[in-house]
């Protein structure tokens, strides 16, 4: 494969939510860094922070109640978190884009599915009014929707419509990274597949990157080139596929992966990790994992394992994998 | 869709014949004998009777109903004044349009001070500034009307002299009434708008819009405020008909010659006939209001029209 260029860089991004009931450490020193026409998935439970970071990266997060603790976020030449607000606007939706999880709320409900497509290209491109229609026309079929539907309301079509159609809009101005936060996970299986396919092959016709945000280890075994696992908003384990899915090192992973239903296994349940997430609003000292962790041992109670490379480009945050 | 608006003013048709008979009802069953209060205490049996007839009070409650509404409906005739003989169709076209002027002038006050400080206090949530202004808001919804009144006639008129009392001779006269029917659906309508931005905020497209790089001011105008607007719609035609049911205590108070005046001063005086048009006048109002609401929602959410639209699909 060739040499491809660096597009996003994350190092040591630390995002906290200021509630009434205490501060929320959402994430936690998270680092790893996508190259131009690259996919990675992020996985983890809920709570583990992936939206925050994408929020991040979008620099959509309120402040208050979120708070930016430290890190930097660089994409291309520039560093997001010191834009300005009027840049920021000009990077959103034309370099970076983002597709929320429900695809029923994320469009306005009084427009036309048109004029949401529109909006997008006409902040961003010299266009005049007819030719935005023209290209907002052409996205729309690339995602599948007939031109003729161009003058319908969200609340006339389906879930998975709908989500073609936001697609569309995150992918209107051709951005150079593409953030997918559960794109599918409200949808049903079926047009799961749909939806994803299409956010493939769009990738691959338009050379955008891609974070691919979700809970699901199947998804991003089909989907990506690279996964993160990350767990109360650290990164736990972080390599190419192959790595995590034929040497998985870190315990949670290999929970991740009990807690798929496998087909050809005899036993007819999911295997859950037993136990949930600590309260992200307590620092702990030791290993973030290890109140829920088979192979715990003392010292995971007392110190923080550090990510530390297990392979060419496969890092792991345990004492004791192997 | 214009089969929706017929079919939408014809159902004004259903609610005013069960309203009036309600009233007209309860009219009948009040205590107190109209023919022997208006005939004077030194009026004879003969003199009653007389009255009787000419009011056609001597029938059976029922046929008086049903000659009432044949009268409206084929002469536009709501009957005799008891009191003063005159017609009260006239009596009614007098007054109204001063009670018109008030709820009117006092939407305005309303919708220029609820709405701008809703949106304020709901982009500027706990602000010193939506602090405050939620406080006045409480205030203003807990404060009676007539006192209320009281104070911004002792304020304004006896000790500034600024503002006239009481009449309704040119706009000024209006004013103080005005205001004071408007603080309190002012604080309605500011509460209403305030939630209803703070609830459409949440909203993930308010994120899609934000993620496809769009300035907050469009964000505001564009996607937050069409969408809070059915809301707070809902909440102006409301407060239509809550204006106009507060009319009566605030035309008293400052002894404007309104419609809401009339009705109290009939009540008080056993002019049934003249209490009966009035209120119908109120609830012919009141469904016009609501009408109008009705088809300005279907004209913004296109949910409402789709509905429609499948609906008429279905049934053809
Ligand atoms: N607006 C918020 N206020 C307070 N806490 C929040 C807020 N948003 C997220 N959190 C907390 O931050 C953590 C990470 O949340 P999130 O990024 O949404 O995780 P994920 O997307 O992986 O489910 C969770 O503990 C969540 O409760
Ligand atoms: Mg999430």
């Amino acid at each position: 494969m060739q040499e491809r260029e660096r597009l996003l860089e994350i190092e040591d991004l630390k995002v906290e939510y200021i509630t009434d009931s205490g501060v929320v450490h959402a994430v936690n020193g998270v680092s790893f860094g996508l190259d131009h026409g690259e996919i990675i998935g992020i996985v983890g439970e809920t709570g583990a922070g992936k939206t925050t970071i994408a929020l991040s990266i979008m620099r959509l997060l309120q402040t208050p109640p979120a708070r930016m603790a430290g890190g930097s976020i660089r994409l291309g030449g520039t560093d997001i978190l010191k834009e300005s607000k009027k840049n920021m606007r000009q990077i959103r939706g034309k370099k970076v884009s983002m597709i929320f999880q429900d695809p029923m709320t994320a469009l306005n409900p009084l427009e036309t599915v048109g004029a949401q497509v529109e909006e997008v290209i006409l902040i961003h491109e010299k266009l005049s009014r007819v030719d935005a229609r023209k290209k907002a026309v052409e996205i729309l079929e690339m995602v599948g929707i007939k031109g003729e539907r161009f003058q319908d309301y969200p609340s006339q079509f389906s879930g998975g419509m709908k989500q073609r159609i936001v697609i569309a809009i995150a992918l209107a101005c051709r951005p150079e990274l593409l953030i997918a936060d559960e794109p599918t996970t409200a949808l049903d299986v079926t047009i799961q597949n749909q939806v994803l396919a299409l956010i493939r092959n769009l990738k691959n016709e338009l050379n955008t990157s891609v974070i691919l945000i979700t809970h699901d280890l199947g998804i991003v075994a089909e989907m990506c080139e690279k996964v993160a696992v990350i767990y109360a908003g650290e990164i736990v384990e972080f390599g190419e596929i192959a790595q995590i899915y034929d040497h998985t090192l870190h315990p949670y992973t290999r929970g991740l992966f009990g807690s798929i239903p496998n087909i050809n296994a005899t036993a007819d349940r999911l295997q859950p990790i037993p136990g949930s997430m600590h309260d992200p609003r307590i620092e702990k000292k030791g290993c973030v994992f290890a109140d829920r962790c088979a192979i715990r041992q003392e010292c995971c109670e007392k110190e923080k394992p550090e990510l530390s490379a297990a392979g060419e480009g496969h890092y792991v945050r345990c004492f004791f994998a192997s | 869709m214009l089969k929706y608006v017929v079919k939408r003013i014809l159902w004004i048709l259903p609610v005013m014949i069960g309203a009036s008979f309600l009233v007209f009802a309860l009219l009948n069953a009040s205590p107190g004998d109209p023919a022997r209060i208006h005939t004077g205490s030194d009026a004879t049996e003969a003199d009653i009777e007389k009255f009787r007839q000419d009011h056609g009070l001597d029938k059976p409650f029922i046929v008086q109903y049903c000659d009432y509404i044949y009268k409206v409906f084929t002469k536009g005739d709501l009957g005799n004044s008891y009191r003063s003989n005159t017609p009260v169709a006239g009596r009614i076209a007098q007054t109204f349009p001063v009670t018109l002027k008030l709820t009117l002038f006092s939407m305005v006050i309303m919708l220029l001070t609820g709405i701008p400080l809703g949106i304020l206090s709901a982009l500027r949530q706990y602000s010193l500034l939506d602090g405050i202004v939620s406080f006045l808001g409480m205030i203003g919804v807990s404060m009676p009307n007539f006192w209320l009144a009281l104070q911004l006639i002792l304020i304004f008129s006896f000790h500034l002299g600024w503002l006239p009392a009481s009449g309704s001779q040119d706009m000024r006269y209006f004013i103080l009434p005005a205001v004071t029917a408007g603080i309190a659906g002012m604080a309605t309508i500011m509460r209403t708008t305030r939630s209803a931005i703070l609830e459409v905020y949440r909203q993930d497209y308010i994120k899609t819009a934000e993620a496809k790089g769009q300035k907050e001011s469009v964000i505001i105008w564009r996607h937050m405020l069409k969408n809070a607007s059915l809301p707070i719609i809902t909440v102006i035609s409301a407060s239509f008909c809550g204006s106009l049911a507060n009319s009566t205590v605030v035309e008293t108070v400052f002894s404007m010659p309104g419609m809401c005046k009339l009705l109290v001063d009939s009540i008080v005086s056993l002019d049934n006939i003249v209490v009966m048009g009035a209120i119908m006048v109120l609830a012919v109002t009141c469904c016009i209001v609501n009408l109008v609401t009705d088809l300005v929602f279907a004209a913004i959410d296109p949910r409402i029209k789709s509905q429609f639209k499948r609906r008429q699909v279905k049934g053809s």
